[in-house]
């Protein structure tokens, strides 16, 4: 009796091992003028200094696909923060190695957003849930810009917010060819430029500008060539 | 051997089962619409609920360990806090709205006066990080709670785990205040056919049903919507309620409609506590109502309520005061040691 359970174990372990042996590894770069960005550094351009102190973000709904096959990840939800480098690197269960497209949401989306308290990731320790108002912080990036009139030059991007006309989610799509390993790029100086620090030092609550400035940011994620 | 071990697993699996389903399932009292907080996703369990009415009397929650939940949800007010018109916080700070009752959660959609939050259990994350309120971080509660002797045990028989979370602090919160049930005033064993309305409260129930139930709608008296009941602005407050969260301005002056039940506790009124007393509250929406274009339909028309039947009205709104739910030693204090 025991033997036979004894060997069911290991044949079900083992089954379970071959079908989940396939590891997509997705790595996001946070880019600030051509390099991978350093937190805490001063960059010295023609026009300002900028230091980033913060950067964290959420990816979710990973999905991949190719002609034939779909994937769809698990319980999706990815907390990276640059302070913790290894959290930059996603390793994805998958069925198969190679696919040709990958999409995910940067953010949380609506239904996670009304459905309580979760844990992991989503822990509303994390800094990355408003207090003062329900939702998911989507997106975060804080530092000094010496352009910013705030005091200390600070400003603090908090992008986030779900409800209908205020939904900052993006949906992200790009064509990654069989790649083995994919390495996605945020050009965060590119993302800054956008959101204007000498006009707009602080966003701190869902709404229009939350939603224009989340549309910029999905400008500046690309594929590395 | 094998066999003896098979019995009593599926003993023990019958007896905690058996324990959890009759001490603490959530019985919605009969006639009520279904709760709208998803139980499956935060399953009872004694431990849980004991948990967090502890979390709940304790002001270890607070920066300065001076302010707990109940400092303004008082149980002795139906979990409001009477005489204060606007909310405490630490070191007496005053904040700008007035802490509502606490009953019957399972059933609300929304929470806070203006719909800020979305779910019973983000709820708590408010009050506690409110500069003007608790004045705390949940990441520094976490730290608190699992520095001292006494709650990693009890989050460990709650959850199985000793490692405190944000998640767990926030699920053993709404436990509690969703065994938080009032369905035990005179109105509601006149509806079971158990005892009768008096005369004078026959009069104020009809009175009920024509002027105040669209809005205060029984048996929860209240549909947890959002409206304008025709209050003045308060200028040194300048709260404009539901759209300071939707930014529209079809929203302005609008706040969530509060239940009626166990008013007789919960004084005062409004969302910044500027009525005392019933009687105020009839005046206002008898002869006080301020016009405006996010007026609620219903108000547009003062209501008429001659002297008597204000007086047949009020006595009717106090069959729904549940002194069983006030006085229930469950709810009450409890300390962790």
């Amino acid at each position: 009796m025991i033997r036979i359970l004894y060997i069911l174990f290991i044949l079900s372990n083992s089954v379970l091992l071959f079908s989940q042996s396939k590891e997509l590894e997705i790595e996001f770069i946070p880019m600030f003028n051509g390099e991978k960005l350093k937190l805490d550094f001063d960059y010295k351009n023609a026009e300002s200094t900028v230091n980033i102190e913060t950067l964290r973000f959420y990816i979710s709904n990973i999905r991949l696909s190719s002609k034939k096959e779909k994937f769809k990840e698990n319980n999706s939800y990815h907390l990276l923060d640059l302070e913790r480098p290894e959290t930059m690197l996603l390793k994805i269960k998958t069925t198969k190695e190679k696919y040709k497209l990958l999409t995910f949401s940067l953010g949380i989306d609506s239904l996670t957003n009304v459905s309580g308290a979760m844990g992991g990731d989503l822990d509303p320790t994390k800094g990355m849930y408003w207090t003062w108002q329900s939702g998911y912080i989507n997106f975060k990036l804080e530092g000094t810009d010496s352009r910013c009139k705030s005091r200390q030059n600070r400003f603090q991007y908090h992008l986030g917010g779900y409800a209908a006309e205020f939904s900052a989610l993006q949906e992200i799509e790009l064509s990654i060819k069989d790649k083995e390993k994919i390495i996605v790029e945020i050009a965060i100086d590119k993302f800054l430029e956008a959101a204007n620090p000498e006009y707009l030092s602080e966003i701190m609550s869902p709404g229009i500008k939350a939603v224009e400035l989340s549309k910029e940011l999905k400008k500046v994620i690309t594929l590395k060539k | 051997m094998i066999r003896t071990l098979v019995i009593m697993v599926i003993l023990a699996v019958f007896i905690t089962g058996f324990d959890l389903m009759t001490a603490y399932r959530f019985d919605p009292p009969e006639g009520w619409p279904a709760p709208h907080y998803d139980f499956e996703k935060n399953p009872f369990s004694a431990a849980k609920i004991q948990l967090g009415r502890r979390l709940f009397y304790d002001p270890i929650l607070s920066r300065d360990s001076s302010t707990s939940c109940a400092s303004c949800h008082s149980p002795f007010n139906a979990f409001a806090h009477t005489d204060h018109d606007l909310s405490h916080g630490v070191e007496d700070q005053i904040g700008n709205r007035n802490a509502p009752p606490l009953f019957n959660l399972a059933w609300h959609p929304i929470f806070m006066w203006d719909g800020a939050i979305n779910h019973l259990d983000m709820q708590a994350l408010a009050p506690i990080s409110h500069p003007k309120e608790m004045d705390n971080d949940i990441v520094k509660l976490v730290k608190k709670l699992q520095s001292g002797s006494r709650y990693p045990k009890l989050f460990s028989e709650a959850f199985g785990d000793s490692t405190i979370t944000g998640e767990y602090i926030l699920l053993a919160l709404s436990q509690f205040q969703l065994t938080l049930l009032s369905n035990n005033s005179k109105y509601d064993s006149v509806m079971r056919a158990e005892s009768a309305f008096n005369d004078q409260e026959k009069r104020g129930y009809e009175l009920f049903k024509t002027n105040c139930n669209n809005c205060h709608k029984e048996p929860l008296f209240s549909t947890f919507e959002f409206a304008n009941n025709g209050l003045a602005l308060d200028t040194t407050l300048n709260d404009y309620g539901r759209m300071k969260i939707t930014q529209q301005a079809t929203d302005s002056m609008k706040f969530k409609i509060p239940s009626l039940r166990n008013l007789e506790y919960t004084y005062p009124y409004m969302h910044d506590g500027r009525f005392k007393k019933l009687s105020q509250v009839l005046n206002h929406y008898s002869k006080g109502i301020v016009q405006s274009p996010t007026l609620a339909d219903e108000l547009k028309k003062p209501l008429k309520l001659s002297a008597n039947d204000r007086v047949d009205l009020i006595a009717f709104l106090l069959t729904l005061s549940d002194r069983s739910f006030v006085f229930n030693k469950e709810f009450g204090f409890l300390t962790v040691y």
